[in-house]
């Protein structure tokens, strides 16, 4: 299934393949497979294809490019130094799966 | 079901690592392992919510094989903690879980936020144990045992994931619900950050053994959240103000 899912070559052994067009194949490898897009297209991409391609295609909408200003600040808040320690009744949005 | 993962017979990396080192890795893969129960436990839960939910059945397949990838993972983590140990070692039980309440909500909407927790939860973890990957892969001394597992969960995890945007993406979520969904993001994604924040900041550094550089996972982390949650629920018709 690697011809129409790369993820898998990625994760099931046949990197070369997947690499094999790029010099310093270990550290290419890494660099390649750690780039979002990547992840964006295995996760989403190929999820949101699960479901709505072929049936009600307006559902899904354009890829967004711009980031939220509420998303992008709670983000900033999330990773910052002075992140608190914890948000009032955190775990009431949070499930560890 | 998934066969059962072989590990490699012999790993000279954990053969040289100092007894120390061996103890503490063994033991936080032994807490990993408690930590797959439960997370079994929990996508348990939410495919019955799925189910209820009418989810598509493409979503049902795969989150339902998500709770038994659970098991496995927890299975991978006892035998490479056991390896660690130099003997074998059982998990702790684990404590009775439930899913986020989401106060205020109906509980249409709770199910709802349920299924863009879990698309959020898996697409950090896999976000994290990419890194965790890459890196080891570039240590010459990389335990070929740690990869075999890291690989094993990384391509799970980036499958669960897609359960989550695959429901988001259905008919089985209508506008209302999307727009609802969009209202509660920035709280849902700040209170996972947060999580995973307070988590790898308490790892050891081992790279060669899948603990990578704290600021490598942060980056990870953080970089997931902005480049692929938020327009991957944007492409879902789910975006945040």
């Amino acid at each position: 299934m690697a011809g129409t899912d790369p993820w898998r070559a990625l994760t099931h052994g046949d990197r070369r393949r997947t690499t094999a067009a790029v010099a310093g194949r270990q550290r290419c490898y890494a660099r390649c497979v750690m780039r979002p897009t990547k992840l964006f297209h295995a996760i989403v991409v190929v999820g949101a294809s699960l479901t709505a391609c072929g049936g009600d295609d307006d559902v899904v909408a354009d890829a967004g490019t711009d980031a939220g200003r509420d998303a992008s600040a709670a983000i900033d808040a999330a990773m910052s130094d002075d992140a608190g320690e914890d948000d009032a009744g955190e775990d009431a949005f949070v499930a560890i799966l | 079901m998934k066969e059962r993962r072989a590990l490699p017979e012999h790993d000279a990396a954990i053969d040289a690592l100092d007894p120390e080192t061996r103890a503490q890795l063994a033991a936080l893969w032994r807490e990993r392992a408690t930590t797959e129960l439960g997370a079994g436990w929990g996508f348990s839960l939410l495919v019955c919510e799925l189910h209820a939910l009418g989810a598509d059945r493409a979503v049902l397949a795969l989150a339902t094989q998500g709770a038994a990838d659970e098991i496995r993972h927890a299975d991978l983590c006892v035998r490479l903690a056991s390896r660690y140990a130099g003997h074998d070692v059982e998990p702790d039980p684990v404590a009775p879980v439930e899913l986020p309440s989401h106060p205020g909500t109906e509980p249409r909407l709770r199910m709802q936020l349920h299924a863009a927790g879990l698309a959020i939860s898996e697409t950090l973890a896999a976000a994290f144990l990419e890194r965790c990957l890459g890196e080891a892969e570039r240590e010459p001394d990389a335990s070929p045992t740690v990869l075999t597992v890291l690989r094993d969960h990384l391509s799970d995890d980036v499958s669960h994931a897609r359960v989550g945007f695959a429901h988001l993406a259905s008919r089985a979520v209508s506008d209302a619900e999307r727009a609802a969904i969009a209202a509660l993001l920035p709280r849902l994604l700040g209170a996972n950050l947060r999580h995973w924040r307070r988590r790898i900041v308490e790892l050891p550094v081992v790279p060669a053994h899948g603990y990578p550089a704290h600021d490598a996972l942060l980056q990870s982390v953080e970089v997931a959240a902005r480049e692929v949650l938020v327009p991957g629920f944007a492409h879902v018709g789910i975006r945040a103000g």
